[in-house]
């Protein structure tokens, strides 16, 4: 272990694996594994991730509400692809591509200048007004140079953006905005947002600080537009509009305000939904903007809202104190010195109903393998046995929602483009649920169907009901033990029981939530959640079984037309 | 001069138009200090709305503008009730993100729902008459009579009712009057409820006047009488009529002299030339800044 944690520390280890990526990003497209689709939604994926961790910095470093993202995109796709089609159309486009992006951020970037400059003066509300008019000079004025095509666009751009300069685009992009945001100069920025008068008191150059933001932004816009008019090969200025803006900021907020991590997340997750939820045409509009509005309601921050994932951040240099970083126990004193016997797992503690338990045990008490993931409850196999009915009915569930919008649409799941996304995107699309449905139960009731049969409730420490954004976090170990379930995700699962025995070893404990093990009063609504829950789950299996007997061709249509009839 | 006289009451119409939806932005503004950017898609509603009203029962122009008020009302205290209330102490940004959402959302639905445009039918025998050769129509007479009619109830509203003082009140310091006893949720409901009413009239308006409803009208137009409420100085209702007019008067111009492409551009030049040189808009003030 001493070893491997050594390897793991090494300063050696980030630029070998970035440039690993690199090579397998480069032989990717050629050994065949990927076909044309997937690598289409790669680099999506890479160009987003680019867009929203520059907006973020205006927008989640800065707290400034910009929403002008697109004009830069629209100028830095513009600018790269006059040099490409018009300019230099015959020179090599190894030469040649990187260049163009070069030059098309850079052109973003000037005209990041005055927007930074009237950012001086101007903040807030009349700030985003600003951006959205300086977005909409850029779209009208595209739309009046007849040398660019005018409304009509821009045609025949060569296809340069490979996965490979995606994904160096990319990496090289979080690379700097890391560093900027880190460094003296992000501090600035970042006290900016907290309060301007203080920071400039404190000494921050204010105006550097936000022009040094705009310019950077916008810079890294122009990049992601460059690398998005080389992957479509036609661009017109109303691919540029506030729609485009929009659907950066659903990425930036979603995923998580000042966060590398969240930009990553939102920018990854919005576009594989995006892709996912296809068949469903305009409506998948619908859901993500829905999905924002929820987000807002109960975790205004987005998902990862100024957190970050330790692999992100820059590596601190001086040794923290890590004596005193490790929590000790919280028994009570005199329970010790006393040597008083701890209650086992054999023995059920009986208490009254409604009485709180102290939310940490003795992690000797669950033995064996058991120990690494469920040591919060003094009877674990409870837990264990009420998540697993969770976690399938919520699974049935699921299939029954996948049922009614096959039938209803003939496409879902998107089987026909090819395996790995069709397996993927159910993947995703089932997690998502089995966290919202756990999430909304214990914010509801205060347990689920499994745990109201084991007879568990799960209560904030002061006996009240979660509130959502703390069930929704919880629900995040529910999907370790849906890992568990699914044995097909090692890495993963892996992952959990990693995490549950850090936790474990540091804590005390594997979850942050209290636990009142006593017994639920039996309320009719439950009884009636019962009912329905062993419905749900009986027909979703009856319709399971057709599914899997028309396995053999394509799922959706033969389905369709057996049982619809047309 | 006669073309210049039928190019103002072109301005007229347009601007008559923007200014009751400007209207709309700036009272929420007003109230919550927050931009509503679901209001654009309530104005594009209201035009759906009488669509689906008349699809029903043909019910005369009279009827039909204030049953889509009524219905834009109620869709406005929802939004309220359901998407800004929960946010009323969260920070700023949060407010902007789910009034950006909500307004997805709607346009969305109403796109999947009605993907094409549509045309909108005749309520109204519509009758040109003639002045020494200005040519006026009756929708235009009724389209500036009823917003400038409405902007008159609005203005006596606010200035001589006791609910007008409330909301001023609140305007001005909202946790000291809800202390004082007026039912601050209430006025705000209230408010929003005013403001989807006249951006549903304006929606109504505005299929009678360019006969095409549409999804995105709630972005091409609603967006354009943002920049009105914006220009006149937000948060000020007569600054967002004298906004909605003078960016109506703009317009029409600039479609007059040059193609009518360079329009968007124009409007939004216009925009960032004001900004500069008054930050607040014509007839705004500057807001406190509270550290």
């Amino acid at each position: 272990m001493i070893g491997m944690t050594a390897w793991t520390k090494s300063r050696y280890l980030p630029p070998v694996l970035l440039v690993a990526g690199l090579i397998v990003t480069a032989i990717l497209p050629d050994t065949g594994l990927v076909n044309d689709y997937l690598q289409f939604v790669i680099v999506s994926v890479a160009i987003n991730a680019i867009l929203c961790v520059s907006l973020n910095l205006v927008n989640g470093w800065m707290g400034e509400f910009s929403v002008g993202h697109a004009g830069f995109m629209a100028l830095g796709a513009y600018a790269s692809a006059i040099l490409t089609v018009k300019l230099f159309p015959a020179a090599p486009p190894a030469l040649l591509f990187p260049v163009a992006v070069l030059i098309g951020g850079c052109v973003a970037g000037l005209a990041g200048i005055p927007v930074g400059i009237l950012s001086f003066k101007t903040r807030g509300d009349y700030l985003a007004i600003i951006t959205l008019a300086f977005l909409m000079i850029v779209k009208s004025g595209l739309e009046n140079i007849p040398y660019t095509g005018g409304p009509r666009g821009l045609l025949g751009i060569p296809r340069l953006t490979t996965v490979a300069w995606a994904y160096f685009w990319c990496v090289f992009t979080f690379w700097v905005i890391r560093n900027l945001v880190y460094s003296k100069y992000g501090r600035g920025i970042a006290a900016i947002r907290e309060d301007e008068v203080a920071a400039e008191a404190m000494g921050v150059n204010t105006r550097t600080a936000k022009l040094v933001a705009f310019v950077t932004s916008s810079f890294f816009a122009g990049v992601a537009g460059a690398l998005f008019a080389h992957q479509l090969q036609f661009i017109n200025p109303s691919a540029f509009d506030i729609l485009k803006s929009t659907e950066i900021l659903v990425m930036v907020y979603l995923g998580g305000v000042a966060s590398l991590g969240g930009s990553l997340l939102g920018a990854g997750g919005v576009t594989i939904l995006t892709q996912c939820l296809q068949p469903l045409g305009t409506w998948r509009m619908v859901v993500l903007p829905a999905l924002l509005v929820l987000l807002m309601l109960f975790r205004p921050g987005g998902i990862m809202g100024y957190l970050d994932w330790n692999w992100l951040k820059p590596r601190l240099r001086i040794k923290p104190r890590s004596q005193h970083s490790k929590l000790q126990t919280t028994m009570p004193l005199s329970s010790l010195q006393r040597v008083t016997p701890t209650p086992s797992i054999s023995k059920p503690i009986n208490l009254p109903p409604g009485s709180l338990i102290p939310d940490q045990f003795e992690s000797d008490q669950v033995t064996g393998w058991r120990k690494y993931f469920l040591a919060a409850h003094p009877q674990a196999w409870r837990r264990f046995w009420a998540r697993l009915i969770d976690v399938g009915v919520a699974r049935f569930g699921v299939d029954f929602v996948a049922m009614i919008v096959l039938f209803t649409t003939g496409y879902w799941p998107p089987y026909e483009t090819h395996p790995f996304l069709a397996f993927t995107g159910t993947f995703v699309v089932w997690v998502v649920l089995l966290m919202l449905y756990e999430a909304i139960m214990l914010a509801s009731f205060g347990t689920t169907i499994g745990k109201l049969i084991f007879r568990i409730q799960v209560l904030h420490y002061d006996a009240s009901i979660l509130s959502f954004g703390k069930a929704f976090a919880r629900s995040n170990q529910v999907i370790g033990s849906g890992m568990f379930y699914l044995i097909g995700f090692p890495i993963l699962t892996f992952w959990t029981f990693y995490r549950g025995y850090k936790d474990l070893v540091t804590r005390g404990r594997s979850s942050w939530d209290a636990h009142i093990g006593s017994v639920v009063r039996c309320r009719p609504v439950f009884v009636l959640l019962y009912v329905f829950g062993v419905l749900l789950a009986v027909i979703s299996f009856a319709s399971c079984i057709i599914v899997l007997d028309n396995t053999k061709h394509e799922y959706s249509r033969i389905i369709r037309n057996q049982i619809i009839g047309r | 001069m006669k073309y210049l006289a039928q190019q103002a009451i072109n301005a007229l119409q347009l601007g008559s138009i923007y200014a009751l939806i400007a209207l709309g932005y700036s009272m929420v503004y007003g109230v919550l200090t927050m931009i509503n950017f679901a209001h654009g898609d309530v104005f594009m509603l209201g035009a759906f709305f009488c669509l689906l009203l008349i699809a029903i029962v043909p019910v005369p122009f009279w009827l039909a503008l204030i049953v889509v008020m009524g219905a834009t009302a109620v869709l406005g205290t929802l939004i309220e009730r359901f998407a800004y209330r929960p946010l009323r102490n969260a920070p700023r940004v949060s407010a902007i993100i789910t009034a950006l959402g909500c307004g997805l959302v709607i346009q969305n639905t109403t796109l999947g729902i009605s993907p094409y445009a549509r045309p909108m039918p005749h309520l109204l025998d519509n009758v040109t008459y003639q002045f020494s050769g200005i040519t006026i129509t009756t929708l235009q007479i009724i389209i500036i009579g009823v917003s400038v009619g409405l902007m008159i109830v609005l203005d006596f509203l606010i200035r001589k009712t006791s609910f007008g003082m409330a909301m001023r009140a609140i305007a001005s310091d909202r946790a000291t009057v809800s202390l004082l006893g007026v039912p601050a949720n209430q006025v705000i409901a209230v408010t929003f409820a005013l403001g989807a009413a006249l951006g549903g009239a304006a929606g109504l308006l505005y299929g009678m006047a360019y006969p095409v409803v549409s999804a995105a009208m709630g972005i091409t137009v609603g967006w354009k009488a943002f920049v009105a409420a914006v220009i006149g100085g937000i948060g000020n209702m007569r600054g967002a009529v004298l906004g909605a007019f003078l960016l109506g008067a703009v317009e029409v111009m600039t479609v007059a002299v040059l193609p009518s492409t360079y329009r968007d551009l124009i409007a939004y030049s216009l925009l960032l030339l004001i900004l500069i040189f008054k930050p607040h808009g014509l007839l705004g003030k500057p807001a406190l800044h509270k550290a």
